[in-house]
């Protein structure tokens, strides 16, 4: 009996764990006197550790005179908890000196147990990705475009050989793509979405670069430099609750990921131009600017911005633009703050704001804030504002000048679809509502002031295209609209040409501003799925019309241009040469024509031979009833050269006229 | 589809306008070795210009009446006119003088000299009482008016002919679109092919008369072999086709045309927009355009080398272009 008994006992007799999961190592904590250990201790529980659960055991080791040593440890109940605050806590900043690097202890029995011997890691095998921008030094200069088409299942790249594209060699496959397909910022990559997450595919054969982990992905953002891939999918769990992951492109790895709590609209984290920062707003909180690469808090802390809605940056400098909302006490204020330095070098402040929203000019030039006004506010039952009376100022503000003077337009109209023009200085947008007649407003910023330069009445437009090289506007009524497309030249505002492109739901500019595609896609609309090329003063130039089903049309982009503004100047300078060359040029190459037709020529050039060669054996076997006809052989213009008179013929070419009496009298 | 390139021929390459009719040109010949322009329009003075400047040689006076053919013999001695005034007349082409004329019952529409030089064939309009017919004269001596032979034509009235190789028979284009091969000595019709759906304009032979080319009111030209008449290649514009030639030198075929006479409007008097085409003989592509006519244009040929070409319009004017050299280099792929 006292045996059995023992074997029960022997059974509850505490195990030494062999894996200790629920533990974590907290270095990088301050190094404090034994007066303040206490408030430490306290600290770090309360702000880190008791959120995640409950901490069942917690030390901070001292020194011999009672001072911590800069590093604590701490057991969760559950192996998750201690899971959950590693993630959570780990690169988090106590003051400006110290940041929390946290670590699983049994990491750390690894990292004791490690070898002395420093064993040099594997080297990876080099991955040559070939020319990732080979497409650029095509002979003449032309684009790509990627149509993702047949209903979806099928992509193509093609060349733009103007009225005769041509598919890119290996670059048709089914199922490409699950949902999309997406240029990288600078054309370098083609992104594809999958259920695991995205592929970037890139080279001369558009092979796979890399390959980014994130289950079902919905969207995805590039760094403006491609260095960073941020995607978004709203498919959480327990163990990865992080909707957000930012990815490094180049190596594939994941810098860091985020929770995302707000709804928000994406992009979520707006990159600076140089790809150095990235930002979010924390509404009504604080700005979280990050800095890359350590993917960590600039100073390591948000700045706290009580009341702030949106930001947006400047796309050419680092210029930070954000808008704090109006409270009772205090106005509305846009304020513009350069990074990293965080200095304030514009503020504006907005009374009576409803709501403002911000358009930088994309060459970073002017940034135009559309702020709704309100003439009287009402606070509904649960205390939500509501705005009577809306009416819209835009404040430009002017940011090349000294001191970003700000000018102000009023407009009593509803407004829609604001646009700068690329490269220039004027803006437009579309005023009033559809009921009454909508009219497209062109403006100018000048030196001294913003004047209204054109008023297009009674338009049904809903899109407003500029050129990316500026100058060139198509107004358009996509989607709803009946598809109508009118043209203007903006330098001395006439319409180029009016077109129709019915149904159509999408329109692009290629990159160098040449042409423009409309195009009806199969994810709106069922029937006639087609793009439509239009040169950039209008004129239809040719239909994508055989491909099936197509629900994307997207022009790869290019990147900046190398040349300085001097050389440009000098190229427009001496055009003239340049076009005489180029038209030729163009000349030989829409005869050099595509493959199908130069072999069909090839076959009618042989056919024709063989034809000639038939008639010329009859011509040859009646020479000699030639010869006789004539006494002569006059078969060709030179047969009978003996024949030949040689004539002298004399033209004055110049004639002149001198007065005798005005000889110069010679010398003697 | 551009032809930026060759379409600035007008501005790069001068033509000499040859400015000597006051009506429409009807026909515009070259002699054998192409130092020598004849033309001839709807009065009734046709004249002889030197190729190399555009110099008048001078005109041939006797005619009464609008003078619808013309055409030189291949050692350039003697010239072939005929007339609206139901006459063809021989000149002697050094001296203008008119060395013999024959009357026929109604104006004569095509001639030409066969290729001895011997013989001259005539073809005369249909009128009332008249039916369509083809005259041959031998000229070596005054034939004092009696045809050596002559052919009625029944149907479809005769609009425009040339002799075969070897001038063993005559290749006729008619008002309905046939094209036959006539043995006027033997009075038969060798062949008839329908190759096009309007009347045939005008008819030129290649240089070895192997092949010809054929002009017509259904707005076509057609590449059709002497021998068997089978149709090769068809070169379409968007209006009739008054007359084609096709180069001694380059695969080129150059066609002229334009709008009934009584269509044009005036809008476009000042521009000068009928336009001479130039289409690639084997590829059946037009490549260039070259204008200037204020009028359709009613009659084109190559010079004899290749080296340019001349046109003559409804608006009165020849003019005498000579071909720069992007047009000797200009290759289709």
């Amino acid at each position: 009996a006292r045996l059995e008994l023992l074997g029960d006992i022997l059974a509850e007799k505490p195990q030494e764990k062999k894996a200790i999961n629920n533990a974590l190592v907290l270095s990088g904590l301050p190094i404090v006197d034994s007066a303040r250990i206490e408030r430490l201790q306290v600290f770090i529980r309360d702000k880190f550790l008791d959120k995640h659960g409950e901490v069942v055991k917690f030390s901070m080791p001292t020194d011999e005179n009672g001072n911590s040593l800069g590093f604590a440890l701490c057991c969760f109940q559950t192996d998750q908890q201690a899971l959950d605050a590693l993630t959570d806590i780990q690169g988090a900043s106590l003051d400006k000196m110290h940041t929390l690097n946290v670590f699983k202890f049994s990491d750390f029995n690894r990292l004791a147990d490690a070898d002395d011997e420093w064993k040099p890691p594997e080297k990876a095998p080099f991955v040559d990705r070939g020319d990732l921008r080979s497409w650029l030094r095509e002979d003449r200069c032309h684009d790509q475009f990627g149509v993702l088409h047949t209903a979806g299942s099928v992509a193509t790249i093609y060349w733009h050989w103007p009225g005769d594209p041509q598919p890119v060699d290996s670059a048709t496959r089914n199922n490409w793509t699950e949902s999309r397909l997406h240029w990288s910022p600078l054309g370098t990559y083609l992104a594809t979405y999958h259920t695991k997450g995205i592929a970037l595919w890139g080279g001369e054969k558009f092979e796979q670069i890399n390959r980014f982990q994130h289950k079902n992905v919905q969207i995805i953002d590039f760094s403006p430099c491609e260095r960073y891939l941020v995607t978004f999918s709203p498919s959480v769990t327990k163990e990865d609750p992080h909707a957000i992951k930012m990815f490094e492109v180049d190596t594939g790895k994941m810098k860091r990921s985020f929770l995302h709590e707000q709804a928000a609209k994406w992009p979520v984290f707006k990159w600076s131009h140089k790809g150095e920062f990235f930002a979010r707003v924390q509404t009504g909180k604080a700005l979280q600017v990050f800095e890359t690469p350590s993917f960590s808090l600039l100073d390591k802390k948000s700045i706290s911005v009580q009341d702030v809605q949106d930001l947006s940056w400047s796309p050419t400098d680092n210029i930070l633009a954000y808008w704090i909302a109006e409270t009772d006490n205090q106005p509305a204020r846009v304020i513009l703050m350069t990074m990293p330095e965080k200095r304030e070098v514009a503020t504006k402040m907005l009374f009576n704001v409803a709501d403002c929203r911000m358009h930088w000019h994309p060459q970073g030039n002017y940034l135009c804030v559309r702020v709704n006004r309100y003439t009287k506010k009402k606070l509904d039952a649960d205390n939500t504002p509501k705005y009577i009376n809306i009416y819209t100022n835009f404040e430009v503000f002017r940011m090349r000048e000294k001191n970003i003077p700000v000018e102000k337009i009023e407009v009593t109209d509803a407004v829609s679809c604001f646009t700068w023009e690329p490269h220039g200085s004027k803006f437009a947008m579309v005023q009033g509502i559809a009921s009454k007649g909508l009219s497209v407003v062109f403006y100018q910023v000048n030196a001294h002031d913003i004047e209204k330069v054109k008023v297009l009445e009674k338009r049904n437009v809903n899109t407003i295209s500029w050129s990316p090289i500026g100058q060139h506007v198509v107004l358009a009524g996509l989607r709803s609209a009946n598809g109508g497309l009118e043209f203007i030249d903006t330098s001395d505002m006439k319409t180029t040409a009016n077109q129709e492109h019915f149904g159509a739901t999408d329109i692009e500019w290629d990159p160098t501003g040449r042409y423009v595609v409309t195009t009806v896609s199969f994810w709106h609309v069922k029937v006639d799925n087609a793009s439509h090329v239009y040169s950039s003063h209008g004129t239809l130039l040719y239909k994508l019309n055989k491909l099936e089903r197509i629900c994307q049309f997207a022009w790869r982009p290019r990147p900046p241009t190398l040349l300085s503004d001097e050389q440009i100047k000098n190229i427009k300078k001496n055009m003239k040469t340049y076009s005489r060359r180029f038209e030729k040029e163009d000349l030989q190459s829409s005869t050099r024509a595509s493959k199908e037709l130069l072999e069909k020529r090839a076959r009618l050039k042989t056919e024709y031979e063989k034809w000639r060669a038939k008639l010329l054996e009859k011509f040859r076997g009646e020479k000699q009833k030639r010869l006789e006809l004539r006494g002569v052989d006059t078969d060709e213009l030179d047969s009978n050269a003996q024949d030949f008179v040689e004539e002298t013929l004399e033209f004055p070419i110049k004639v002149e006229r001198i007065r005798i009496d005005k000889l110069p009298q010679v010398a003697e | 589809f551009a032809f930026s390139q060759l379409s600035q021929l007008n501005q790069i390459m001068k033509p000499i306008c040859l400015l000597g009719h006051m009506r429409s040109i009807t026909q515009v010949r070259f002699n054998r070795d192409g130092d020598l322009i004849f033309t001839c329009a709807k009065d009734p003075h046709p004249s002889i210009w030197f190729a190399l400047n555009g110099e008048r040689l001078g005109s041939l006076v006797g005619h009464n009446g609008a003078v619808w053919c013309v055409d030189c013999r291949w050692d350039s001695k003697k010239v072939l006119t005929g007339s609206a005034d139901n006459s063809a007349k021989l000149w002697d082409t050094e001296t203008g003088k008119c060395v013999l004329s024959v009357d026929t019952n109604s104006a004569v529409r095509s001639c030409g000299f066969d290729f001895a030089g011997t013989s001259a064939m005539l073809t005369t309009d249909k009128t009332m009482g008249y039916k369509c017919t083809i005259l041959l004269y031998d000229i070596r001596q005054d034939p004092a008016g009696q045809p050596a032979c002559q052919m009625l034509v029944p149907e479809s009235k005769i609009t425009s002919a040339v002799w075969g190789p070897l001038s063993r028979f005559l290749i006729t284009g008619h008002e309905n679109g046939d094209l036959c091969q006539m043995d006027v000595r033997a009075q038969k019709v060798i062949r008839t092919e329908k190759h096009h759906k309007g009347a045939i304009n005008d008819i030129r032979m290649y240089k070895d008369g192997t092949m010809f080319v054929t002009a017509s009111k259904d707005h076509t030209a057609r590449l059709i072999d002497s021998y068997e008449l089978q149709l090769f290649k068809t070169y379409k514009t968007e209006r009739p086709v008054n007359s084609a030639d096709i180069s001694p030198l380059r695969p080129h075929v150059l066609l002229g045309g334009g709008q009934e006479a009584q269509d044009v409007t005036t809008s476009g008097a000042h521009v000068g927009k009928f336009d001479a085409k130039f289409f690639h003989t084997v590829y059946e592509e037009e490549f260039a355009r070259v204008k200037g006519h204020f009028g359709p244009i009613n009659s084109v040929g190559f010079t004899p080398d290749g080296r340019g070409f001349v046109t003559g319009g409804e608006d009165g004017f020849v003019r005498l272009h000579s071909f720069d050299n992007d047009y000797f280099d200009f290759e289709f792929e």
